[in-house]
């Protein structure tokens, strides 16, 4: 067949069937909804602010979902009290004590659903890191942000590789703790005839310290597969299964030089520290204003949730560097 | 809070001398003010002159030496009685090991075992071994020793025995035994039993629960061991030698004590500090250093407190002895003069078990060591009203988190002991012999946490002058005298009035308990009254729904009082427009209506708004909010455990 436009074509000539074009032959700028790899140096949580404030809002609610047992019972017992429950952070303890230490059955039924709410929700909470990950490392035209419903949509999409890498990374880093602790206690045991047991608790102490930082090490390596995954997702579109995609991932983590390990390292010290600071001005303020209910408890939970948007930020902050480092 | 907290404490302590805080605002009795006699030393009855060789190799200590005993009974006697505790630990026949106790110290069976073995016993030149009877028919325990003696002691006579033994110290079970080259030598003569105003003695077999008794005397003991070796003793050290043969030899004498106790260990570090006119010397483990300081610090605090509350503490030297980690068993425990204490070299700071086991310890020198109730018959005499101390001594210096001050968490030790007390409340007397309580658990939590939790709460309730004077007063009255419970509540008679009298022993003796609760509360708006009425020869009825209303309201509340106590309370009721009114309720009775009347309704009602009551069974019926009217609901607990929810959950997810 002629592709000359001025030859005209016999009359009984098949014509090509007409089919829709498929989203990888699509030019991006005709597809609104699909996330576009950002460049790795143009990678930053502060180009991303609406997505730390989702993901924030996100865990307020199941964080209170969690409460919500705990919070009912005490205002069942408490509620009534003229106090309200803030007879029950008074200093000394004789309510919370009597409280926690009641003969109530419903305390137990009550911080197990709890518990079984915290662990669901640190499960499902990996859509969020998955959707996180990918907001913070792509963009849609007119180098705007995904929509959020994009991203909770890819996030859905690495959940189960999200999972295994959660899974494996908390029995990787308990593996590293528990023969950290238990080399630690055997060392102790061990030394004291020797060494007195105030040295060798220190040498024990510092064995199970040294396994900590392990682990944590460990965990880097983690938050770097965990961002390969999600940047391969968004470079390379192809149908790829989870198990895939989790392989993938560990091999490019695996891949990442010394140099950048230890930059990721450098990026994760310096925010854990400032992480646990934000904890430390919670436990002040707490201090400071817990139990005194009325305009004390505002205050306390303005203060509270600044602190969890700062870890949230500094946790966004980075994820950004680990995309960077696989990207 | 926890500043002005420690600062008000501050204050009521420097003001006790000059306030008249009682309850009742009555003037304390004449006889009871500070200045009630103490005695100043202690009748003597026993003079223990020893000596001790330390084999560390084999563990044994032998034993050699003379006991004068003067019979200050009424009666003749013609019989002596020794404990021979060693022998608990000789095989698993003996009282202590067949005792089916659990929940409590020394649980653990020896890895190797010991034994007190009586080689010579003579009075007067004349042999009592072979009369000597270790055991009771169809019972192997040998720690329980009759001795028949050859002639009868007059009331008032002295005799003088001769006696040598040897010991073989066990692995490190309940407060004595080595560990490796440590040695805490404890309970490892023949001790003569106390001999009461009746002629009889106070013997019994070591039990698992329940400790010891004996008479006032003096203890001139002369230590042997090793010369690399140190020694921790009861008394001060009066002479020190090391010999040609590598020895260290050392003498301690110490009179007005009824028994003696030492350490020896190669490890031991030493620091010395004269702390309100005492020696104090603490002996702890390399690398100890900082807690060696924090239990220092302590007895900055507890000997002039303890002083004040419960007469100075007589001796010149006291020592604390912080056994290494490997032997716990050895700590938490006291001697005359000579304290063990314990906790690891790890504990910080804002954790105070070192501080409380110090202060607890060193609490017992004025029950356990000064007055010396009888310790099995009636265990919180000494374990109790100790907790008690503690717990009254450790706020003054912590403040409201005296047991622990975490996460913005305070907890106070009186809070725990009542906590403790509160679970145990129905199932068994407090007073009663340690050895009768079916299990340890349940004695640790009545004899020891109940017992403390009675007395604060007489302390809360009547007043912190009324109560200090009465503890003052019997810590003073009843030194060096072996005071009984009749003694114990007679004090609290005189001070404090019958009705605490009544209270304390029903408490102590009764199971007695208390909980109050509201169980109705009502208000109303108060109207003209209706009905027919004759006024100026005319007659007129009034309708119910035309009755004018009066602008106030009127309401009542039901306190009722469930139990065997009677605990004077206040009950606050609250009214929508913000006031609050305290209406005092004497306890008499088993319920109490109170009533309301104000400009606005009645919001709301606390039973014991200050939470005086300790032992008050159940606080959760303690006040109520009238249906109807808005309740404060739990945000401090909705406001905390959502933090700690995302707290934790961070830990998992971005």
């Amino acid at each position: 067949m002629s592709d000359r436009l001025d030859i005209p074509l016999p009359a009984d000539t098949p014509l090509p069937p007409i089919t829709a074009p498929s989203l990888e032959e699509v030019p991006p700028s005709f597809n609104q909804e699909r996330p576009t790899p950002l460049d790795a140096n143009m990678i930053s949580a502060r180009r991303r602010p609406r997505a730390v404030v989702l993901v924030y809002a996100i865990e307020l609610v199941w964080a209170l979902l969690i409460a919500a047992p705990v919070h009912a019972w005490a205002r069942r017992v408490y509620g009534t009290h003229p106090d309200g429950d803030a007879v029950l952070w008074a200093p000394g303890g004789r309510e919370l004590l009597g409280w926690l230490g009641g003969l109530d059955a419903a305390f137990g039924v009550t911080m197990r659903t709890s518990i079984l709410l915290l662990v669901i929700g640190a499960v499902v909470s990996q859509v969020l890191t998955g959707a996180l990950l990918v907001s913070l490392g792509t963009e849609r035209p007119g180098r705007r942000a995904i929509r959020a419903r994009t991203a909770l949509a890819e996030g859905i999409n690495l959940w189960l590789p999200m999972t295994c890498v959660l899974i494996v990374a908390s029995a990787v880093g308990l593996a590293l703790l528990g023969a950290g602790v238990g080399l630690g206690l055997a060392f102790d045991r061990a030394l004291i005839p020797s060494f007195g047991d105030a040295t060798a608790f220190k040498v024990g102490f510092g064995l199970a310290a040294f396994s900590l930082l392990l682990a944590c090490l460990t965990g880097v390596y983690f938050d770097l597969v965990r961002a390969a995954i999600a940047r391969e997702a968004t470079v390379d579109r192809a149908a790829l299964t989870a198990a895939s995609r989790l392989w993938s991932g560990f091999k490019r983590g695996a891949k990442v030089g010394v140099g950048s390990y230890f930059a990721a390292l450098r990026e994760w010290s310096w925010r854990a520290a400032a992480s646990f600071a934000l904890l430390g001005v919670g436990w002040l303020a707490s201090s400071a204003l817990g139990g005194k209910g009325g305009f004390a408890v505002v205050a306390l939970f303005v203060v509270h949730q600044a602190i969890v948007i700062g870890r949230i930020a500094l946790r966004a902050s980075y994820f950004a560097r680990t995309l960077r480092i696989v990207g | 809070m926890r500043r002005w907290l420690g600062a008000v404490a501050l204050l009521s302590l420097a003001a006790v001398p000059f306030t008249e805080a009682a309850a009742d605002g009555s003037a304390p009795t004449p006889a009871t003010d500070v200045m009630t006699p103490m005695a100043e030393h202690a009748d003597k009855v026993v003079g223990y002159t020893l000596r001790a060789t330390l084999d560390p190799v084999s563990h044994t200590v032998h034993g050699e030496g003379t006991v004068s005993w003067k019979n200050v009974s009424e009666k003749p006697v013609s019989e002596l009685w020794f404990h021979l505790y060693l022998n608990a630990f000789k095989n698993q026949r003996s009282v202590f090991m067949r005792e089916p106790v659990g929940g409590f110290r020394g649980t653990t069976i020896p890895k190797d075992w010991g034994t007190i073995d009586l080689r010579k016993l003579t009075l007067d030149g004349i042999d009592l071994m072979p009369k000597v009877e270790l055991r009771r028919p169809s019972d192997e325990d040998e720690t329980d020793a009759r001795v028949p003696l050859p002639r009868e002691v007059a009331p008032g006579e002295t005799i003088t025995l001769e006696m040598t033994w040897d010991d073989k110290l066990p692995t490190v079970v309940e407060r004595t035994g080595y560990d490796g080259s440590f040695h805490m030598v404890a309970q490892w003569f023949p001790k003569i039993a106390k001999i009461e105003k009746d002629g009889t003695f106070a013997h019994f077999p070591f039990h698992h629960l329940g400790e010891f008794y004996a008479d006032y005397g003096t203890y001139d003991v002369t230590l042997d061991v090793p010369h690399d070796y140190v020694i921790g003793a009861t008394g001060p050290k009066v002479a020190s030698k090391k010999t040609e043969g590598g020895r260290l030899v050392e003498r301690h004498v110490q009179d007005d004590v009824h028994d003696f106790a030492w350490t020896a260990w190669n490890q031991w570090r030493k620091r010395k500090e004269t702390i309100d006119g005492v020696d104090v010397t603490i002996l702890y483990p390399p690398n100890y250093d900082d807690i060696a300081e924090r239990e220092l610090e302590t007895m900055r605090f507890a000997l002039p407190h303890y002083g004040d509350r419960y007469g100075k503490y007589p001796y010149g030297v006291l020592t604390l002895v912080h056994p290494p980690s490997t032997s716990p068993e050895a700590g938490g425990m006291e001697y005359p003069t000579l304290i063990t204490t314990g906790g690891g070299s790890w504990t910080p700071r804002g954790v105070h078990t070192i501080e409380m086991v110090t202060i607890h310890e060193f609490g017992h020198q004025y029950f356990y060591g000064l007055l010396a109730s009888n310790e099995v018959k009636w265990p919180f005499l000494d374990e109790g009203l100790n907790s008690y101390a503690e717990s009254e001594a450790m706020p003054h210096w912590k403040g409201a988190g005296s047991g622990l001050d975490l996460l913005g968490l305070t907890v106070g030790v009186a809070e725990t002991h009542g906590e403790r007390a509160r679970h145990v409340v129905h199932d068994d007397k407090i007073a009663q012999p340690a050895y009768t309580f079916g299990s340890g658990t349940g004695y640790g939590s009545l004899v020891y946490s109940r017992t403390a939790a009675i007395v604060e709460t007489l302390r809360r309730v009547y007043g912190d002058d009324k109560l200090r004077r009465t503890m003052r007063t019997y810590a003073r009255r009843f030194r060096f005298k072996h005071p009984t419970p009749d003694d114990l509540i007679a004090t609290f008679r005189e001070v404090m009035g019958e009705a605490v009298a009544t209270t304390l022993r029903t408490a102590l003796f009764d199971k007695g308990w208390i909980d109050y609760a509201i169980t109705h509360a009502s208000s109303h708006p108060v109207h003209t009254a209706a009905g027919i009425f004759d006024l100026d020869g005319k007659r007129e009825t009034v309708p119910e729904d035309k009755r004018a209303r009066a602008g106030s309201h009127s309401g009542w509340v039901l306190v009722a009082r469930r139990g065997t106590l009677a605990l004077p309370v206040e009950i606050e009721l609250i009214a929508e427009d913000g006031t609050k009114t305290r209406v005092p309720w004497d306890g008499d009775g088993d319920s109490m209506r109170v009533p309301y009347k104000g400009s606005s309704p009645l919001h709301g009602a606390i039973v014991d708004p200050d939470g005086k009551v300790l032992l008050d069974q159940d606080r959760s019926n303690d006040f109520t909010t009238l249906a109807g009217r808005s309740t404060k609901g739990a945000p401090n607990t909705w406001e905390r455990a959502t933090y700690w929810a995302e707290i934790l959950l961070g830990g998992l997810s971005p």
